[in-house]
């Protein structure tokens, strides 16, 4: 379920757009009228009547994002994002759904907590937003949430993500349980006695620099764990930022052998290999870390055949000062919400190395279905749930063009190309660059 | 000008990108030790003459080493042929990008012109991480101690030394023992980096000039 601000559908017509939906098949030229928030009609030369007309020539317009992997630090964290800023962030950056992730402070693990960042979407967020409620109490790991309540009041899925369920007992009770709520159990799979004090991949570049290493096989041992416990209980899985080759291999030995199992990459870690760290820069510090060039190119694979389906942004802000610090005291995570469209368009679509259409699918359809949403797509009497993109447009990334409360991109300082002209979320016009 | 030794990787980075200053880097972390690595290779050219084409084994604690990490580098450039020598989870994953060999195996020290014997540093093992059973054990396996030298063979320790760890006494006060050397020249060498950067250019003493050292 997703909750946001309760406000009519608008009257828009886009104009002369590319109308590219991976997920049917269509790429035309043509206009798209919304009525009320739903699509009416598709076709050319459509009468504008009173709609407010956005003109898109040469621009394409795809079904909007959905991130399945969001922090937006309420409650707790405030001073570095917010409902509010965090969904205005993901706005701007095409989305029209998000999924905030329940490590927060307190943790999302009861009905109360739950229900005040529902009431609290409802006033302030841009776009709908979900929650996944904690597996555990305050995700320590011992004890089962009340899933069952937390399911009916909305809770979209269950993940302690940020730290792993280390028992696999209890991971394999919280699988059982969680079939009983019909939603999803989402696993950060980190075996944490072979990551501890990990600050970057394992590899040749933390030998040279000095950094304790965090190896492939910390993740990729839970993730066949995980997938083992899935498999014997018959129940859906869903693998969180997935940053190694044997991780993806894993994934994809058992979507072949029919286990219901999903998998999310991000762009940081489609895009950058652990020879970023050599900057020392802080900002491309995250958990799992930026792994090899071998990494990325399975990575890449995996979202190109279908292995990987969702591509999440797991936008973690810090603020500032927690950031402006040596690489080993600063704390894991990256911006992404405002980044991820331009940074896979030039990083992957441009150089030839994934088709756009798989690019926008995975970035929508993918999570969507991964969760259970319902799926954006332009057709008529569709809810509209649209982006515009610009793919000629060339900027560069700076710490001032953020709507986010904090500034810790792992692409600042870069030039990029693709940019979001607009978002429709939800029937409503909520970003126009 | 500004003298920075910290225990966190990367911090004169950063206080570099903050001010116009010079930096020196006086150990920083697990990373660097630069100013170590040149009065190492100071000590090596006053005593063959040469650094190019020697062999020189790196034996101990490469983990958490920054004196090693500089000096590998250091080597690698000045033609030296290195071999990293410890036990297995001491020596990196990956750390024979930087241009060496390893071995877990300290016979292979024999074939040194020079053994460079690094401080278990205890206080950067984690507990409970387990890189060696014991001390007792790495003495006993990887202790550089006369038996396992050759005469000839001369013995570099970047200090403070823990005697009967890893280094034998009897190897730390042998003639062929260059530890007192690197100490004076570490002096020399700390000079010449100052005058350098403050001054702008390198200073007038030519490698052979006697210096006095205090």
């Amino acid at each position: 379920m997703l909750f946001g601000k309760d406000a009519p559908g608008e009257n828009l017509i886009v104009r002369g757009a590319r109308i590219v939906d991976p997920a049917q098949g269509v790429d035309t030229v043509a206009d798209v009228r919304v009525d009320d928030g739903v699509i009416a009609a598709l076709g050319t030369d459509l009468e504008p009547n009173s709609h407010r007309v956005v003109e898109a020539d040469g621009l394409v317009l795809a079904p909007a994002f959905v991130d399945p992997h969001v922090h937006l630090r309420t409650p707790g964290r405030e001073d570095e994002e917010t409902i509010a800023s965090g969904t205005a962030a993901a706005a701007a950056g095409g989305y029209c759904a998000i999924l905030a992730m329940p490590n927060t402070d307190p943790v999302v693990d009861s009905a109360a907590a739950l229900g005040s960042l529902v009431e609290r979407a409802r006033s302030e967020a841009e776009i709908p937003v979900g929650f996944l409620a904690a597996i555990t109490k305050a995700e320590g790991g011992a004890e089962l949430t009340e899933m069952g309540e937390l399911a009916d009041l909305g809770a979209t899925g269950f993940t302690d993500d940020g730290v792993p369920v280390a028992s696999p007992g209890l991971m394999r009770r919280a699988l059982q349980y969680g079939a009983v709520t019909g939603r999803r159990i989402a696993v950060h799979c980190e075996e944490t006695t072979l990551s501890r004090g990990g600050q970057m991949h394992e590899g040749e570049i933390s030998a040279q620099l000095g950094f304790t290493g965090y190896p492939s096989v910390a993740e990729s041992l839970m993730v066949e764990r995980d997938l083992a416990l899935a498999a014997y209980e018959r129940q859906a899985i869903h693998l969180l930022h997935l940053s190694a080759w044997e991780s993806v291999q894993a994934l994809r030995r058992a979507r072949q052998a029919g286990i219901e199992a999903t998998g999310e990459v991000t762009p940081h870690h489609l895009c950058r290999t652990d020879e970023a760290v050599r900057t020392l820069d802080p900002n491309v510090k995250m958990n799992p870390p930026l792994r090899s060039e071998s990494d990325r190119t399975a990575l890449i694979e995996a979202l190109r055949d279908g292995t990987v389906t969702c591509i999440a942004t797991d936008h973690a802000p810090h603020a500032r000062h927690e950031k402006e610090v040596p690489f080993e005291a600063a704390p894991f995570g990256v911006t992404g919400l405002e980044t991820s469209f331009a940074a896979l368009y030039t990083h992957l679509v441009e150089p030839g190395l994934v088709p756009l259409e798989t690019v926008l699918e995975r970035m929508s359809t993918g999570p969507a279905r991964a969760y259970g949403l319902d799926e954006p797509r332009i057709a008529v009497g569709a809810r509209a749930n649209l982006v515009l993109l610009d793919l000629k447009a060339s900027y560069r990334i700076t710490a001032d063009g953020f709507r986010s409360r904090s500034v810790n991109s792992w692409l600042l300082g870069e030039t990029v190309k693709g940019r979001v002209r607009a978002t429709i979320a939800n029937g409503r016009l909520v970003y126009a660059a | 000008m500004i003298v920075i030794r910290h225990p966190q990787i990367g911090a004169p980075q950063l206080v570099a990108r903050a001010t116009g200053a010079h930096i020196v880097n006086a150990g920083d972390g697990k990373h660097q030790h630069p100013t170590q690595a040149l009065l190492d290779l100071y000590t090596i050219k006053e005593e063959f003459g040469r650094v190019q084409a020697l062999h020189v084994a790196i034996v101990g604690d490469v983990l958490h080493s920054r004196v090693a990490r500089s000096l590998i580098q250091a080597l690698a450039l000045m033609g030296a042929h290195v071999t990293l020598v410890g036990p297995p989870a001491l020596l990196p994953r990956g750390i024979e990008s930087m241009g060496c060999e390893t071995s877990t195996d300290i016979a292979a020290i024999g074939a040194a012109d020079v053994v460079y014997v690094l401080r278990m540093q205890r206080e950067r093992m984690q507990e409970g991480a387990n890189y060696v059973p014991s001390l007792r054990e790495y003495a006993a396996r990887w202790g550089v101690t006369p038996e396992r030298l050759r005469p000839g063979q001369k013995v570099m320790h970047p200090g403070p030394m823990n005697r009967g760890v890893e280094i034998d006494p009897r190897v730390a006060d042998h003639a062929d023992a260059l530890i007192e050397t690197q100490v004076r020249a570490g002096l020399v060498t700390r000079m010449a980096v100052l005058y350098d950067l403050l001054v702008g250019a390198p200073a007038p003493v030519r490698v052979g000039d006697p210096v006095e050292v205090a």
